[in-house]
């Protein structure tokens, strides 16, 4: 990533720290994470320190530092999910991917994410892998969404 | 380009004259909720089917946002007659076509029957779900193409703008929405027309509003499907309370996880902008108001209005001590108001249709409807718009069908995780926001969210802790590390760890808690618990004394194997979402 | 002011105060942890939460301003419990066991339960014991147990990072730290980081401070309510047993610092809370490096004499005869006398009578480079005016806009920047102008960057826009006018501003700037000052402050450089420069060097006799014939200019060090030695009485004026004149062209302190400057 291609990816922001989150969406979407690297450029943009980039960018949930895997899977920990069994279904994807929210799998091919309501709350349980959105999710339903997944490598 | 509000009546007759009115319609439900169940595969095969008997002239094919009725979806309805089919699959659409569109005869598997009675209602307007509702702001939802402002304008729309912009004053405007006795939807009841006095009273070079569409109360998903299906109305009420308070800036801050409502609204900006609805000289006016589109990045705290506007600064959305309010103090020092995306689409209805009107509807203390997301262990969740002062029974019992799978009622849960319970004591309590409040919880932004005897109340309690915790900005000793405290406690008696001093920590950390909390979201974070405490404190003895969770939902107290809480066993549907 | 209630009793507040802060001036406490003087309000810690009549449940006081009428109450038994639970889910994850033991009276005597953990598990392995806020607020609320389960977060503690240690484990969160850094020195070294119980005070990607900006101000540390941030010299060092106050003489602002004295040593230092000059803030030098000036081991500790070619040591008595002797002993080749231009004014004062009177023979400054002051004075004495130098620093953040060229004011004066940033965040512009990158750029409105050589250039095309483009009435009537308009017409040349690297739009804003948005500010740094055309500079740049009614003031950087200018004429004027010295001395003009200042090291060609009067030992002692043990400012009293033109006193810190004496002491026994009677002062203060009488400008340096309320300053001119000079005009370089071109040092800081060479002598400020290091940066063009 070079200086270059970051001024062309901010080049439609102002430089002012209110376009801060927009522009880490931006960054985001463009490289699947946050580079390291890129904090400084961002920083210069608005203006700032790296540090309060840093700062900000930690607080929300959006924003990861490195590469997530293949697929995003994202198991929604609402109430009326909750209450739906999302528990069980929540319980059952860690195991069957074998890592926590926030890690991804050693074969790079899953990162286990969670979110607190997507708005499926009438259809619950909710998973959506990348923005596929699978919905009344059962414990049997996990182990054979996540084969489907892995086929298509 | 719109130079004139004489120009928008125009354009509407000429929609009128130019669209031929089609023998047909088809309407199909498109919200979340409806792609997550399959509606693009309807739609397609809509599309396929009336292409291949060469039909697309004779029948129209609409697609809308949300129609409210999510457990039923993918959901179509079919005009002029007001047919409608739920649970569709795509191969159900010959079959459809065939004999409805067509032969004009009712595809009887497909049509909604009562599970209680046996009933089958054909016509949507009849079928119980919707016949009690009173859908001021959602009803439109069925005719309106969130893509098209053609259809926002056919539905009479920006009128309302037009009538506050020439014929009415600022002052004139807030006395309206005052007398109109318009609260705030998004879970505080202020009143608005009062709000936006403070702000409007505050001198200053410039001042700002805020759409808050974070929407973060999980199980609450009415503010992004109204963005959604009719995002012109919310923008239509923001530039009449701009204009109102005089301000030429306004953010619309929307949470990430609803993309859906992100997009449209930021389609109907633009094209309010094309139009010359936002931007300078509005209609013609010497009113200038622009609305900019803040996406949220993953933060509950984000719906406090004080870390929403540090949210819009691009700094940490730690909250912040008020007062100041932001009316006085708010977006870079600025008077700002900030109100919930309901309550802005309230605006243009009680403009167009006057406040003595909209005042005949609802309760002496909260007028108008309340849009309610009736989810959890109810028959037939969804969205539902109702008048302030129904009687929880009629929501739970006539418009949601009762309990799922013939279970009891074991209670509601209202305002999420800053809310409480009202268990069966309270079905006849007139829902309205004081009356809630008394009952002990709040109505919040709409969440309701119904329990039967398959929840465990400790665990539920558990769960909103833990969603505190998550979602805590870490400022305040009292949210950061009091509720900390709490958790670990609930977790304990969740283990069959719990000691009989545990619920008086509770109370005492949780009313502590409450009084010492910075912001919101820590002074409510100990409600579910404290709710829980009081209706349902044999629970927690349970849990603690006979190390029993009844509702067998806590993991290490249920005995025997096999004996889980199972949960639904549908098979999940999986369908391609953009 | 305004009127209010607390607990019942009427009292009085300033207007724009907290309910705290009035609180607390009129002697009411309210627990506190995360409120902090001159910082914005927080409200994250709780404690200070009160009842207000007419508001719903509880408010905290620090972040409500008083008003008209309000009725506080601050102690209800309800307050006081939720105060205590407060305070105790705080301490869960802090830990508490000492401060809750029932023994911690007792526990210096009994220690029973000490082991060499090397972690802070209580108050008594932690470096804050006993001067802890947290403490405090623990005794003040009798808080006696924890009633939750306690929890370590585990951190391993930061010791990557010169001077302070970090320790996580301890930190209650307040961002006090971050607001200081953030708020008042403008740095941001220092966030929040992640959120929720994740919470945690860090830097971008977890990196050392050295890498993240900061610069070791140590006001995070100063600000710091618990153990978390710690100075590592102090720790075991125990406390002072005696605090004294001293200037600091390693830049020219001079802060106030209260210095703890333990038998005899210095161990701490830290800045004057409330100073008029420096409030409570100080830089690394101050705050951290102060002790190793004064306790290095590198201290000249005893006189010595060569004999047979060894340095022996030797008594007062007989080195100063030797000496005498050296001084006198060929009049035609008479001695050179250095002066180190660090010394203090009653020190200088009596080293140019003594060099003057007895010896014949003009004293010279150790100072190679041109001070800003006195270039800046005498390029424009030659034109008859007499600009005025002094200011307040207290009174930059009143400016509109404020023009900083050839310097980086966070890096070379600290404290200027403090002050100067409050201006920036009342809404004035900032405006730098350097050759290369610079901290400052982020908080300037227009940034100007322009190769080295072409100020003039640049300089010119601003006059020639302004005289132009914003003509008005009353310039014309000011002398000089016509002449001005004349050579800045004579001057042009086209493409001039581009090959600054500048357009035209740039130098038009800043224009725009400094006649709109006054009072205008113009600093100048040594990258301006410093440079071969200074003069010229200095001209264009006056006449420049006359158009729009700015101020200039030209940066001193050492810490008595501005006296040096009241006592010492320009070199060049009559006698020598230090590079004529260096030359004289290689071509054997001098019999005897005198170094009573720093010199550079002598090669082959050394004089006959060499001596050597410094408090450090340094390259030259190897070739003197004399050693001379100096003892630094900390060890007698005297007096400093700073950068304002501030008459600075400081009083004695110790005895000292050996044999050491002060330099005026020296001086004084020398000219006795040599038979004069005019040198019997028996202390500074004498020297200093005598000083005010004979030097006009130095008249408040007497004690007794000292004694009156207001502070001492310079005196000069207060009503300058405020015509135009010409341009152009031939010579008059008054001695401020050098052979070393200054204009690569605007980005120093004097990090020396007569002959110890602070960046040799702290590993932790050489690496500080290494990160920072002004000569290397990428400078453009």
């Amino acid at each position: 990533m070079t200086g270059v291609e970051m001024d062309d990816l901010l080049r439609e922001f102002g430089r002012d720290q209110k376009h801060l989150t927009q522009i880490l969406h931006k960054v985001q979407a463009e490289y699947g994470y946050i580079p390291p690297q890129a904090i400084r450029w961002i920083a210069r943009h608005v203006n700032t320190t790296e540090n309060e980039v840093y700062g900000v960018l930690t607080f929300y949930n959006a924003f990861r530092l490195r590469p997530g895997g293949k697929h995003l899977v994202t198991v929604c920990q609402g109430t009326s999910c909750h209450v739906r069994g999302g528990a069980r279904i929540f319980d059952e994807m860690k195991k069957e991917l074998g890592v926590e929210p926030g890690e991804t799998t050693s074969d790079r091919m899953f990162t286990l994410e969670t979110v607190n309501c997507f708005g499926c709350c009438a259809i619950g349980p909710t998973v959506v892998i990348n923005g596929t959105y699978f919905s009344q999710v059962s414990v049997e339903d996990v182990h054979s969404i996540i084969a489907e997944y892995r086929k298509r490598k | 380009m719109l130079t004139h509000p004489s120009q928008l009546t125009a354009w509407k007759a000429r929609i009128l004259e130019e669209s031929p009115v089609p023998k047909k319609t088809v309407v199909v439900s498109n919200g979340t909720c409806g792609r997550a169940s399959g509606s693009l595969a309807i739609i397609e095969a809509f599309g396929q089917e009336l292409e291949r008997r060469d039909l697309r002239e004779t029948v129209g094919l609409e697609v809308t946002g949300c129609h409210g009725f999510c457990e039923l979806e993918p959901n179509i309805v079919i005009y002029p007659e007001g047919i409608y089919y739920g649970r569709l699959k795509p191969e159900d659409v010959p079959m459809v076509i065939e004999k409805t569109i067509l032969k004009n005869k009712v595809v009887d598997p497909l049509v909604y029957a009562d599970p209680k009675t046996g009933r089958r209602y054909a016509l949507q307007k009849d079928i119980p779900f919707y016949r009690k509702q009173m859908r001021l702001l959602t009803e439109d939802n069925l005719r309106i193409d969130p893509n098209r402002i053609d259809d926002y304008v056919l539905a009479d729309g920006y009128q309302a703008l037009a009538k506050a912009l020439f014929d009415m004053t600022a002052e004139e405007v807030i006395r309206e929405i005052d007398a109109a006795g318009l609260r705030g939807r998004g879970g505080a009841g202020f009143p608005t027309g009062k709000k936006w006095e403070f702000c409007r009273n505050e001198s200053a070079d410039r001042r700002y509003i805020i759409c808050n569409a974070d929407e973060g109360n999980p199980g609450t998903y009415m503010d992004r499907s109204i963005l959604a299906a009719n995002p012109h109305s919310v923008i239509e009420g923001m530039i009449i309370g701009a204009y109102a308070i005089g301000a030429a800036e306004g953010y619309i801050y929307v949470r990430m996880e609803a993309p859906q409502a992100v997009r449209q609204v930021t389609i109907a900006r633009d094209q309010a902008r094309k139009f010359g609805l936002l931007g300078k000289s509005i209609l013609g006016s010497e009113f200038h108001f622009d609305i900019q589109i803040v996406e949220g990045a993953g933060a509950f705290v984000c719906g406090e209005e004080t870390s929403l506007m540090s949210s819009i600064e691009g700094r940490r959305a730690v909250s912040r001590q008020r007062p100041p309010f932001p009316a006085q103090s708010g977006l870079w020092g600025f008077p700002t108001n900030i109100n919930n995306v309901e309550t802005w689409a309230n605006v243009p209805l009680i403009i167009k249709r006057g406040a003595e009107w909209y005042s005949q509807i609802g309760t002496s203390k909260s007028k108008g409807t309340k849009i309610f997301s009736l989810v959890g262990k109810i028959r037939h969740a969804g969205q539902v718009e109702v008048p302030m002062g129904i009687k929880l029974r009629e929501i739970i019992y006539d418009i949601g069908g009762g309990i799922k799978d013939g279970k009891k009622f074991k209670a509601v849960q209202t305002g999420g995780p800053a809310g409480g319970f009202l268990p069966a004591e309270f079905l006849d309590l007139a829902m309205d926001y004081d009356n809630v409040v008394q009952a002990g919880s709040t109505m919040g932004s709409g969440g309701m969210i119904v329990l039967d005897e398959t929840t465990c109340m400790v665990d539920l309690a558990r769960h909103y802790m833990h969603f505190t915790q998550e979602e805590s900005c870490g400022k305040c000793v009292p949210c950061r590390v009091g509720t900390r405290q709490m958790h670990d406690i609930l977790v304990r008696i969740t283990r069959g760890e719990g000691e009989e001093e545990d619920l008086a920590r509770l109370e005492d950390l949780g009313d502590s808690i409450r009084v010492a909390s910075l912001c919101g979201l820590g002074q409510s974070a100990p409600n579910p618990v404290l709710s829980t405490l009081r209706h349902f404190r044999e629970e927690y003895v349970e849990h603690i004394k006979h190390k029993k969770c009844g509702a067998r939902v806590c993991k290490e107290l249920i005995s025997l194997p096999g004996q889980e809480a199972r949960p639904t066993d549908r098979k999940a549907k999986k369908l391609k979402h953009d | 002011m305004i009127k209010l209630k607390i607990n019942g009793r009427e009292i009085a507040a300033e207007p724009g105060t907290t309910v705290l802060e009035a609180a607390q001036s009129n002697g009411i406490s309210i627990p506190n942890l995360c409120a902090a003087k001159g910082l914005t309000s927080y409200g994250g810690c709780r404690l200070c939460l009160v009842e207000i009549k007419g508001r719903r449940g509880y408010v905290p006081a620090c972040c409500t301003p008083v008003e008209e009428n309000l009725e506080i109450t601050t102690e209800t038994p309800q307050l006081r419990e939720l105060r205590r639970l407060t305070l105790e889910l705080i301490l869960s994850e802090h830990p508490h066991a000492c401060l809750i033991c029932s023994e911690k009276k007792n526990c210096e005597e009994y220690k029973s339960t000490i082991r060499k953990v090397g972690e802070v598990t209580g108050c008594v392995l932690c470096p804050e014991n006993g001067q802890c806020r947290l403490q405090e607020v623990v005794e003040e609320l009798k808080v006696e147990r924890v009633r939750f389960p306690a929890s370590y977060r585990n951190f391993e503690v930061r010791r990557e990072d010169p001077f302070f240690d970090r320790n996580y484990n301890l930190c209650i969160l307040c961002a006090r730290c971050v607001r200081v850094c953030a708020e008042v020195r403008g740095a941001s070294a220092l966030t929040v980081v992640f959120r929720g119980p994740q919470a945690v005070i860090g830097t971008a990607l977890d990196r050392p401070l050295l890498d993240s900006g900061c610069q070791f101000c140590g006001a995070c540390v100063d600000v710091c309510p618990t153990g978390s941030l710690t100075e590592r010299a102090l720790k075991g060092a125990g406390l002072p047993d005696e605090t004294r106050s001293t200037i600091c003489p390693l830049c020219s602002v001079g802060c106030t610092l209260e210095v703890g004295l333990r038998k005899g040593r210095v161990i701490s230092s830290y800045p004057k809370d409330g100073d008029p000059v420096n409030s409570g803030q100080a830089c690394v030098k101050g705050r951290f490096v102060l002790r190793d000036v004064i306790h290095t081991p590198r201290r000249s500790l005893r006189p010595m004499l060569r004999r047979h070619g060894e340095l022996a040591d030797v008594s007062w008595d007989e080195a100063l005869d030797l000496v005498a002797q050296r001084l006198t002993s060929n009049p035609e080749r008479g001695p050179a006398f250095v002066v180190s231009s660090q010394l203090s004014l009653e020190d200088q004062y009596v080293a140019r009578k003594f060099a003057l009177n007895i010896l014949n023979t003009e004293p010279v400054l150790d100072s190679p480079s041109p001070s800003a002051p006195s270039a800046y004075r005498a390029v424009l004495q030659e034109q008859g005016i007499s600009p005025q130098l002094n200011f307040e620093l207290a009174s930059l953040p009143a400016a509109g806009v404020i023009l900083a060229a050839g310097t980086d004011i966070a890096l070379s004066h600290p404290i200027l920047w403090v002050n100067v940033l409050k201006a920036v965040q009342r809404g004035a512009k900032l405006i730098v102008w350097n050759p290369g990158e610079s901290t400052l750029d982020r908080w300037a409105t227009l940034s100007l960057r322009t190769k080295p050589g072409t100020e003039l250039a640049v300089l010119g095309y601003l006059s020639r826009w302004l005289l132009e483009c914003r003509p008005k009435d009353q310039w014309a009537s000011r002398p000089g006018y016509e002449e001005l308009k004349a050579s800045l017409e004579k001057a042009r040349s086209a493409g001039a501003i581009s090959s600054a690297g500048l357009r035209p739009e740039e130098v038009q804003s800043v224009g725009r700037l400094i006649d709109e948005a006054r009072p205008a500010v113009f600093l100048c740094g040594p990258g301006l000052v410093g440079r071969p055309d200074a003069a010229e500079l200095i001209r264009m740049l006056w006449n420049i402050a006359q158009l729009v009614e700015a101020r200039i003031i030209p940066l001193a950087a050492e810490n008595n450089e501005r006296g040096v200018v009241e006592l010492w004429l320009p070199a060049a004027a009559n006698g020598l420069s230090l590079d004529q010295v260096v030359q004289g001395v290689e071509k054997g003009r001098f019999q005897t060097l005198y170094l009573a200042g720093t010199f550079p090291p002598l090669g082959e060609s050394r004089p006959e006799s060499l001596i050597v009067q410094d408090c450090f030992r340094g390259a030259n002692d190897s070739l003197a014939d004399v050693v001379l043990p100096a003892a630094t400012w900390a060890e007698t009293e005297g007096t400093f200019v700073n950068v304002e033109g501030r008459i600075k006193k400081y009083k004695r810190l110790l005895d000292p060090v050996a044999m050491s004496k002060p330099d005026w002491w020296i001086f004084c026994r020398l000219a006795e030695k040599l038979g004069s009677k005019g040198f019997v002062y028996q202390s500074a203060a004498e020297i200093a009485e005598e000083m005010s009488k004979t030097v006009p400008a130095l008249h408040e340096a007497s004690s007794h004026h000292l004694k009156k309320s207001r502070p001492s300053f310079v005196l000069e001119d207060k009503k300058p004149a405020s015509r135009f000079i010409p341009l152009g005009v031939a010579g008059g370089t008054a001695g401020i062209a050098s052979e070393t071109p200054a204009s690569q040092n605007w980005l120093d800081s004097p990090d020396y302190y007569r002959g110890l060479n602070l960046c040799q002598e702290v590993k932790g400020l050489r690496r500080l400057r290494e990160k920072t290091r002004l000569h290397d940066r990428k400078q453009e063009g």
